[in-house]
């Protein structure tokens, strides 16, 4: 009797081992709305790249890849998040592409077994909603108002005129943006802010031309800069435009004609060097494009995590967490990144200056990089930060 | 009361039998069916129980119902987080608010009828839309994020999901029975003969004007009550709720479930939220199939499945 008692004890004591079980991956993203252009399916196909490229399987278990659309309600996507962790035991999840549903998840995973990468936009995901196993890699507002500033006002291009969207994500950009400028010695001459309804942006540009500003910035994203963008070539205005959110799909559905000579800062662009164009030729044989950024993101936080799980020998996401915060994060350009403990990804960004139409040799030949940034300008300096983990 | 049979609480048998399978259904559903995916179809169900109030009883049609249904949604969340309410005063705050919100937008809008009226509550609702993305305190498309559920009286602790079900289960089935009533009493009786025939309605000396204003503030009440809820199962408030998509969602469920009836609703909310959950993996064909389902429903299927399943009984449903 007292031997198939500790027979059911050692069982059971090996059944609760923290043995590897099946490796469930979410991947949870705007699948048919706005942002689905630039991250969407494409984003979906660079992680079963990662996932390919680590075998399909780490320590003899299987990957397992499971897909939603949030459709860019909160309530939608938290309800599948919920839903993976309780019934599925996912053990990353990924992407969530839109501010408040990124938030939502936030307060969800706060205490499960999970690690969560959110590729939204807003600080607060670094900031005030920090979480032990929440990751941000895309660069916040924070740091895109900052790395598109503080290079061009070096450069000389000093007196700002500011065009914000109307919402709280504009009002950020916009004022991060000018506090950049200030300090690096620039002056805002004036700022807008237009509604989301808003199409004809010629009275705003005719504001900025009669203050004198030289550089006008876009702190606003998607069809609304390349509206402006359009509007401004139709003008024939000598005023340089600083796009804060444009990428390679941006520039594909505005026409390089529109938005020639446009000075930027990118966080990836696949014609950089040797390695970025070899990993552009094998993600365009599974998607019909060079990957964005985000894709380029996706891909190399998958490889890290897997590569992380698979070193620890478990998926336990505090000590998944901890190891891939030790070791560098291994990018596609050959370059690494770090993690700091407020959960931001430092890695480099590029300035770039959109090409002429005569320079480029075709679809998606759109930027010159002229040099990289450090991560240190665009990341928000912990002893600023809100995140109680660095407190 | 026709044929003199008793009908406790507006239940004829029919109904009645409709209820326990309701009833029976909500018992069983969380052993296969996600809880807190049924939560958000009970909520939905309370949401179109409030529309069909209007819509269905009363004949008119509104295009801003998620104006009450988010604004109940944010002052939920909004007493809960920043004034610390408990539970109960934070739905009721958002009950109360979207209650007379819907006071407000009737004064202005039964001055038409028809399109116009759907008109001015599509207007009406964009401003609140507008209001919702600018004003401080809903934190504009961040919405307001970690509402706490608290607990009932504080004696059921509603962080719990399987105590938090419960709670809904009877809820829900507590809004059936309270629509149930009030269709099914001399107030109901006025609606109907105002949608019948609104002329006749008022040659019969009914005061129409006011009666179509109490019905829209109730109708707005119950989606205010639905939106809060909402607030309290999923913790966060956000545009959505408010949008025009979430207006045009209502009246589909509506429509897939049948226009006038008591259990439309029900099966619509099931029909059109399991589209969206269950095809979620498929990304953008739960917008495409959602307008094919529309669309069948408008050209052959028009008084919706629990409409035609009351002309195959011929029994009111």
């Amino acid at each position: 009797m007292r031997q198939t008692l500790l027979a059911a004890g050692a069982v059971l004591l090996f059944a609760a081992a923290p043995a590897m079980s099946e490796i469930k991956i979410g991947y949870l993203a705007d699948l048919s709305g706005a942002t689905s252009v630039l991250t969407g399916e494409s984003g979906l196909r660079a992680v079963e790249m990662a996932i390919a490229d680590a075998g399909g399987m780490i320590n003899g278990e299987e990957i397992d890849l499971l897909t939603a659309d949030h459709l860019g309600k909160p309530d939608v996507g938290l309800g599948v998040a919920r839903e993976w962790l309780d019934t599925e035991s996912v053990n990353l999840i990924l992407n969530a592409d839109h501010s408040a549903v990124a938030l939502a998840i936030s307060e969800l995973i706060a205490d499960k077994d999970v690690i969560f990468l959110a590729n939204a936009v807003s600080s607060r995901m670094t900031n005030e909603s920090c979480k032990p196993n929440q990751l941000a890699m895309l660069m916040d507002s924070y740091g895109l108002a900052r790395g598109i500033t503080k290079p061009l006002v070096e450069a000389g291009r000093d007196s700002w005129f500011f065009i914000e969207v109307d919402y709280a994500f504009g009002h950020d950009l916009g004022s991060t943006g000018a506090a950049a400028v200030e300090e690096a010695g620039g002056n805002v001459v004036g700022s807008v802010r237009h509604s989301p309804q808003t199409t004809d942006f010629s009275s705003f540009l005719l504001e900025a031309q009669s203050r004198g500003a030289q550089t006008i910035g876009l702190a606003t994203f998607g069809s609304y800069q390349i509206a402006i963008a359009k509007q401004a070539q139709e003008f024939g205005l000598d005023i340089p435009l600083a796009p804060f959110f444009l990428g390679i799909t941006d520039i594909k559905a505005a026409g390089l004609e529109n938005v020639q000579n446009i000075s930027g800062a990118i966080q990836f662009y696949w014609d950089y060097n040797d390695e970025t164009r070899a990993f552009a030729k094998r993600f365009q044989e599974v998607y019909d494009r060079p990957p964005t950024f985000t894709n380029a993101m996706l891909y190399e936080f998958t490889r890290h995590y897997l590569k992380a799980i698979a070193t620890v020998g478990s998926t336990d996401a505090s000590d998944v967490r901890a190891w891939m915060g030790e070791n560098p994060v291994a990018l596609i350009d050959g370059s690494t990144a770090t993690i700091r403990e407020d959960g931001r990804v430092l890695r480099p960004m590029y300035a770039y200056t959109t090409k002429t139409p005569d320079e480029s040799t075709g679809d998606w030949d759109y930027l010159t990089i002229s040099g990289s940034l450090e991560p240190e300008l665009t990341a928000l300096p912990l002893d600023q930060s809100k995140c109680a983990l660095v407190q | 009361m026709k044929n003199g049979m008793p009908e406790p609480l507006g239940f004829t048998l029919p109904r009645a039998i409709f209820f326990a399978i309701f009833v029976i259904f909500v018992i069983v559903a969380p052993t296969f069916l996600y809880p807190i995916f049924l939560m958000k179809i009970y909520c939905f169900i309370i949401f179109a129980l409030g529309y069909n109030l209007l819509l269905g009883y009363t004949g008119l049609m509104s295009f801003g119902h998620a104006a009450f249904f988010g604004m109940g949604g944010y002052l939920c969340g909004h007493a809960a987080t920043d004034w610390g309410l408990p539970f109960e005063l934070a739905v009721l705050t958002g009950t109360i608010f979207s209650t007379a919100l819907g006071y407000l937008f009737a004064k202005i809008a039964i001055r038409r009828t028809g399109i116009y009226f759907a008109m001015i509550t599509l207007a009406l609702a964009q401003m609140v839309y507008f209001i919702c993305l600018q004003a401080p305190f809903t934190g504009g498309e961040d919405g307001i994020q970690a509402v706490p559920r608290g607990s009932i009286l504080g004696l059921i602790d509603l962080r719990n999901d399987t105590a938090l079900y419960w709670t809904m289960a009877v809820i829900v089935l507590a809004m059936i029975m309270l629509v149930n009533r009030i269709v099914h009493s001399p107030f109901g009786q006025v609606l109907r003969a105002i949608r019948n025939n609104p002329v006749r309605a008022k040659s019969l000396g009914f005061d129409v004007d006011r009666f179509k204003v109490v019905s829209f503030a109730l109708s707005a009440g119950v989606a205010g009550f639905a939106g809060a809820l909402k607030t309290v199962i999923f913790g966060i408030a956000t545009l959505t709720d408010v949008s025009t998509v979430t207006s045009t969602e209502v009246v589909l469920i509506n429509l897939v479930g049948g226009i006038g009836t008591i259990f439309g609703p029900v099966v619509g909310s099931f029909v059109i939220l399991s589209l969206e959950h269950f095809l979620a993996p498929y990304g953008p064909w739960v917008l495409f199939i959602q307008g094919i389902v529309f669309m069948v429903f408008v050209l052959v299927f028009r008084q919706g499945i629990v409409g035609g399943l009351q002309k195959v009984l011929r029994k009111q449903l």
